[in-house]
């Protein structure tokens, strides 16, 4: 299959979404797709910042923020493609694991549109600040739907065994962010009865 | 040059474009909410370095220091408000977050929690104005010390210690008292207590004699602290901004609260493997050992 430069994939994700899933599927353009992650993350992190800067000055401004938002991001990728690779084969598909994580990779694409939200919440004050809560939780939305297409191209998949894996997925990640948060509750209450 | 690259470049001027003109605009933005009287909030014991481990960490002078040059950078800060809750700790670490207090350049207003006492008074002590509630507690004005021999602990562990020392008493942690280092040690802490009296007395302009009357280190509730001249106004934190306010000479106070960044996880997780040796300690010598360990820490260290 040919490879994709960076601007096919980067334009191709958000103007023909399942062509370039479909050609990233079998793994072979990893490495740009993390560097748009990347730089994805980057992008996020920063707006976020300039959006919201008394979050950014709880982790000591926007350039941590966005270095922590690409550590998150990888880190995210992979429980995502992890967990989502694994409800696929227990249903039964075959896909490349390679190919799935440059495709959800790629889903992120999106994000980057949080940026012209955050120059609205900065210039508008709290009218803005609506208007960027609403267009970045559309962008989540567009977000999830790349990331069902994905699924759905890596495994070349039905839309709906796509959209199940999704939301058992986030299922997985809710009970698991819940039981670290009960985890972390319990060492919050064990650990000072130390000292 | 294809469509595809010409579609990168006007996504990337959009966005880039975006994030150079949010940071722009962001330093005329809000990022103190526009308020003129800083909040800081201090909490604990003091100490010279921080006095817990996960959750609040203690009153610091590194701590202070930072907080009140965040304050003193942002120029529309008219004065500060310190909420302060504790009940002291160490000497010298209070006697620095007193100076730190006493020559910040601008109005300093102490509003004082639930219990405010001998170091925590000591530092509020430097400041402007003290607000504290009917029912604070406050006052102790004293200073308290412990020495602990240990000679029955080596005995039953069949240790045999000898102190060697040069100097007559240098070895007075490491012995029973004798009346003789008792008095040593005893006019130590009342110099100690004389430097606090003295400290009461100038920071509250209050007549020396008078704050040596009530330094007997009893407690009095914010109510008796006020009729003492230990207290300026009787209120919360509304009253102390609305204090600042006036020192300041600003019409409309609106706080605003001055924190520091929250500790990186990494250095909390750094912290796990001393509360893991903590646990074994209890496990292999039961839970004494830590209020041993506890007591040597406390050990011939004067507090206030």
């Amino acid at each position: 299959m040919m490879r994709q430069g960076f601007a096919e994939m980067v334009v191709g994700i958000l103007a023909r979404p399942r062509e370039t899933l479909r050609q990233v599927g079998d793994g072979g353009s990893l490495g740009p797709a993390l560097i748009v992650l990347a730089m994805v993350a980057a992008i996020t992190g920063w707006s976020s910042a300039l959006a919201s800067p008394h979050i950014a000055a709880r982790v000591g401004g926007p350039a941590p923020l966005a270095l922590m938002a690409i550590m998150g991001g990888g880190v995210l990728l992979l429980v995502q493609a992890g967990i989502g690779y694994g409800l696929a084969r227990l249903l039964g598909s075959r896909g490349s694991f390679l190919g799935l994580l440059s495709g959800l990779a790629l889903a992120n694409v999106p994000s980057v549109f949080q940026a012209p939200f955050a120059l609205l919440a900065v210039t508008l004050g709290p009218a803005g600040t609506a208007l960027s809560a609403l267009g970045t939780a559309a962008l989540s939305v567009w977000v999830i739907v790349l990331s069902v297409l994905a699924l759905r191209e890596t495994f070349v998949t039905s839309t709906g065994r796509a959209v199940l894996i999704y939301f058992l997925y986030l299922i997985l990640v809710l009970f698991l962010a819940g039981a670290l948060a009960v985890l972390a509750m319990v060492a919050g209450m064990l650990l000072p009865a130390l000292f | 040059m294809n469509r595809n690259r010409w579609l990168l470049l006007a996504i990337g001027v959009l966005v880039i474009g975006s994030l150079i003109l949010s940071a722009v605009f962001a330093r005329e933005w809000p990022a103190l909410e526009q308020g003129n009287i800083g909040v800081i909030t201090l909490t604990g014991g003091i100490a010279e370095g921080p006095a817990a481990v996960l959750g609040g960490s203690g009153i610091t002078p590194a701590a202070v220091r930072r907080l009140l040059a965040a304050a003193e950078a942002d120029s529309r800060i008219a004065a500060v408000v310190l909420r302060i809750e504790s009940p002291g700790g160490s000497v010298a670490a209070s006697q620095e977050i007193g100076a730190l207090i006493r020559d910040f350049p601008r109005p300093v207003v102490v509003s004082m929690a639930d219990l405010v006492a001998s170091g925590g008074l000591y530092i509020s002590a430097s400041a402007d104005r003290i607000v504290a509630q009917p029912g604070t507690i406050t006052g102790s004005i004293g200073v308290i010390m412990s020495h602990i021999y240990l000679g029955g602990l080596y005995e039953r562990l069949g240790i045999e210690a000898e102190v060697l020392t040069a100097g007559e008493y240098k070895g007075v942690g490491m012995e029973p008292l004798t009346p003789e280092s008792r008095q040593v040690l005893q006019e130590f802490l009342d110099d100690l207590h004389r430097q606090f009296i003295q400290a009461v007395a100038e920071g509250r302009r209050l007549d020396l004699e008078r704050v040596r009357e009530m330094a007997t280190g009893e407690l009095f509730t914010g109510r008796e602290a006020q009729a003492l001249g230990l207290v300026d106004r009787l209120g919360g934190l509304d009253a102390a901004i609305e204090e600042a306010g006036e020192l300041a000479g600003v019409a409309y106070p609106e706080p605003v609260d001055i924190t520091l960044p929250a500790v990186p996880w990494w250095e909390t997780l750094g912290r796990f493997p001393s509360l893991l040796l903590d646990r074994v300690t209890v496990a292999l010598l039961g839970e004494d050992s830590l209020l041993l360990r506890q007591q040597l820490e406390l050990h011939l260290l004067p507090r206030w």
